[in-house]
């Protein structure tokens, strides 16, 4: 015990021996892990983002469909459930949120414009937490249960067809018999959503006068649901599987492919990066370990000719090395908790938003501070930090005294 | 008497082949507990070698070396440094000393290497410190004191766990001559009052005066080994 406490003030002191190139190193660590951290943080804000509109814009956690649906959305895919069994299928602890929904493609019309759309169907009552739908509409109101002619549109859409609230519209589709299915309907809300293409594209009316207008009876296209936990998707997804044995079912990854990418993307980039940087720190440390093992062969001699053993001088290079990592590490870790911290309310994108647009990004990112991460990182760089400085440490200890000690400085 | 070191035809080459330089020839000698020797003789002629084989410090080509009754041309790095911290003491022509340690962490690193107790050294050193005439300066790091003062230091540190006898390689060289007089009294009266064996290699005509048993070295081997009668 006396013998380890002796090499640790020797191992801080040595340190400061050249106070600028040790600021040097630790500036260096610690900017490297600094971007380990923030880049991490960022991009699983990044992520999160992808991931929370690819899922909150109707997508939710899972989907279930007619086999062929994916393929082809057209009305001809749709399915029929008596409503106990679906209810009773969906009544899982796991399940937050679920909607029946009808969705075709077609077209909408003002009396000076018309743009392809899809055609939704459902209860905007169950859409709470399960979709943006779900949320207050911009201005206006939902359409009235029941087969009411109402309709509401994306902000967007409505500014392209140049109409607004009070104004009819005709919507246009296939039904089930492969005819042109045809409603004139008076638009009461419309909607604001994070992302243009879904402004643009999208329109709502209620389940029953979809389902009315393209003939279906009680037939729907899709069931969408939110899990309380989305790690838990793929269980759920296999447990419906089960239940809905001739029905197509989904995950969120499944639908949303671009999602999923990025998901993966990120991590690998992450690791890249990491790898990167901790290779940059690495040969920083081992430079400057050589140069302070260099500079004092004749010390190391002397340790040793005075009794110290080799594996206490290993020991003493080690200390010498986790000292300076642990303290870049620690002045690393906490830049990058002050830099996540500043932007945890939202870092909004500005005019980068329209690109983060096109790979299905929010506005906002929201970095989190994810202990775990910040732990791991900073445990990675530290232990391989050390690890690294094993050649200096024992280039070190096996110092031939006689051949160092009458070296002259 | 007992003998604290003995040299049996020990002899170091450096090289091979046909640049071999033998820095010490069979040289056989012994020396016993409370002798003050000094190595001398011109440069080149293995005295600083001897110094470094008698002190584990390097392994003899051939011969044996025995040092308080160990053999330390047999033994591993890990025993020789045991022995070095147990047995043997050094001071050394450059000072030597660690320079992120003050005097007195200095003087206490040998016995913190040997495991004593914080209390216990911290006095043991505190006592050696003013033996060697260092009061009041034990917390000043090697760069803030004199040649002479590091030089004492280094004494003080060789001197402090008791060893069976100390190595010197030319302690005087980076001295004036009043610290090097000054030196050379305390170790005298270290020989004579608390019975340490000195072997000390010089050029040092006032070192070599001063030892009671003067060896002089030619070309690797014992040329003369006087002993001063009483």
């Amino acid at each position: 015990m006396t013998q380890k406490t002796l090499i640790i003030p020797i191992a801080w002191r040595s340190l400061w021996r050249n106070s600028r190139r040790t600021l040097i190193t630790f500036a260096a660590i610690a900017v490297g892990v600094w971007s380990m951290i923030t880049l991490a943080a960022f991009m699983d804000a990044w992520v999160g983002s992808v991931v929370h509109e690819a899922t909150n814009n109707l997508t939710g956690h899972g989907q279930i469909h007619q086999q062929g649906y994916l393929d082809d959305p057209s009305v001809e895919y749709r399915f029929s459930l008596p409503p106990a069994s679906l209810d009773e299928a969906m009544e899982s602890p796991q399940i937050k949120a679920w909607n029946r929904r009808v969705r075709v493609p077609g077209i909408v019309r003002s009396e000076r414009e018309s743009a392809p759309i899809t055609l939704i169907g459902l209860d905007p009552a169950r859409e709470v937490d399960l979709s943006f739908y779900g949320n207050e509409l911009s201005s206006g109101r939902q359409p009235k249960e029941g087969h009411t002619a109402e309709i509401v549109l994306g902000r967007r859409l409505a500014e392209r067809l140049h109409t607004r609230i009070g104004k009819r519209v005709v919507i246009l589709s296939q039904n089930s018999s492969g005819e042109i299915a045809e409603s004139g309907l008076r638009v009461v809300g419309l909607f604001d959503a994070s992302l243009e293409e879904i402004e643009l594209g999208f329109v709502f009316i209620t389940l029953q006068k979809a389902q009315s207008l393209l003939d279906i009876k009680d037939a729907v296209h899709e069931v969408a649901f939110t899990l309380y936990n989305p790690e838990e998707v793929q269980s759920e997804v296999d447990r419906l599987k089960q239940v809905f044995s001739d029905l197509d079912v989904s995950t969120w990854s499944d639908l949303q492919p671009l999602a999923q990418t990025m998901q993966e993307m990120s991590a690998a980039m992450i690791g890249v990066w990491t790898v990167i940087m901790f290779i940059i720190i690495a040969f920083g440390m081992v430079n400057t370990l050589l140069m302070a093992v260099y500079e004092r062969t004749r010390e190391f001699g002397l340790l040793q000719a005075l009794g110290m053993k080799p594996r206490l001088i290993l020991s003493q290079v080690l200390l010498e090395a986790a000292f300076m990592v642990g303290i870049g590490v620690v002045v690393g870790m906490v830049i990058s908790i002050l830099s996540i911290y500043a932007f945890t309310n939202g870092l909004d994108l500005g005019p980068l938003a329209a690109g983060a647009d096109l790979f299905g990004s929010g506005r906002v990112l929201y970095p989190k501070l994810d202990l775990i991460i910040i732990f791991a990182i900073s445990s990675f760089v530290w232990i391989m930090g050390i690890l690294s400085c094993l050649w200096p440490a024992w280039r070190a200890a096996r110092r031939v005294p006689v051949t160092t000690i009458n070296q002259s400085y | 008497m007992t003998t604290i070191v003995h040299c049996n035809a020990a002899t170091k080459t450096y090289g091979q082949d046909e640049v071999e330089v033998h820095a010490v020839q069979a040289v056989t000698v012994e020396v016993t507990k409370g002798e003050f020797v000094s190595l001398s003789g011109p440069s080149g002629s293995g005295k600083t070698t001897l110094l470094n084989l008698i002190g584990g410090l390097d392994r003899p080509t051939s011969g044996e070396i025995t040092v308080d009754g160990s053999r330390v041309d047999q033994m591993k790095k890990a025993d020789l440094a045991e022995l070095r911290l147990h047995k043997i003491g050094f001071v050394f022509q450059a000072y030597n000393l660690i320079p992120v340690l003050s005097a007195l962490e200095n003087i206490e690193f040998i016995m913190q290497l040997q495991g004593i107790s914080p209390d216990i050294r911290r006095k043991q050193a505190l006592s050696i410190l003013n033996e060697v005439g260092l009061e009041g300066l034990g917390d000043r790091r090697p760069a803030e004191l004199s040649g002479g003062q590091q030089q004492r230091v280094a004494v003080a540190r060789a001197i402090v766990s008791e060893p069976a006898i100390i190595l010197a390689d030319e302690p005087t060289a980076n001295l004036d001559s009043a610290t090097a007089e000054e030196l050379l009294n305390l170790m005298e009266s270290l020989n004579r009052n608390k019975q340490i064996t000195f072997i000390v290699a010089t050029h040092d005509q006032r070192v070599i005066d001063l030892t009671r048993r003067r060896i002089r070295m030619v070309d690797g081997r014992i040329d003369t080994d006087v002993t001063e009668a009483d």
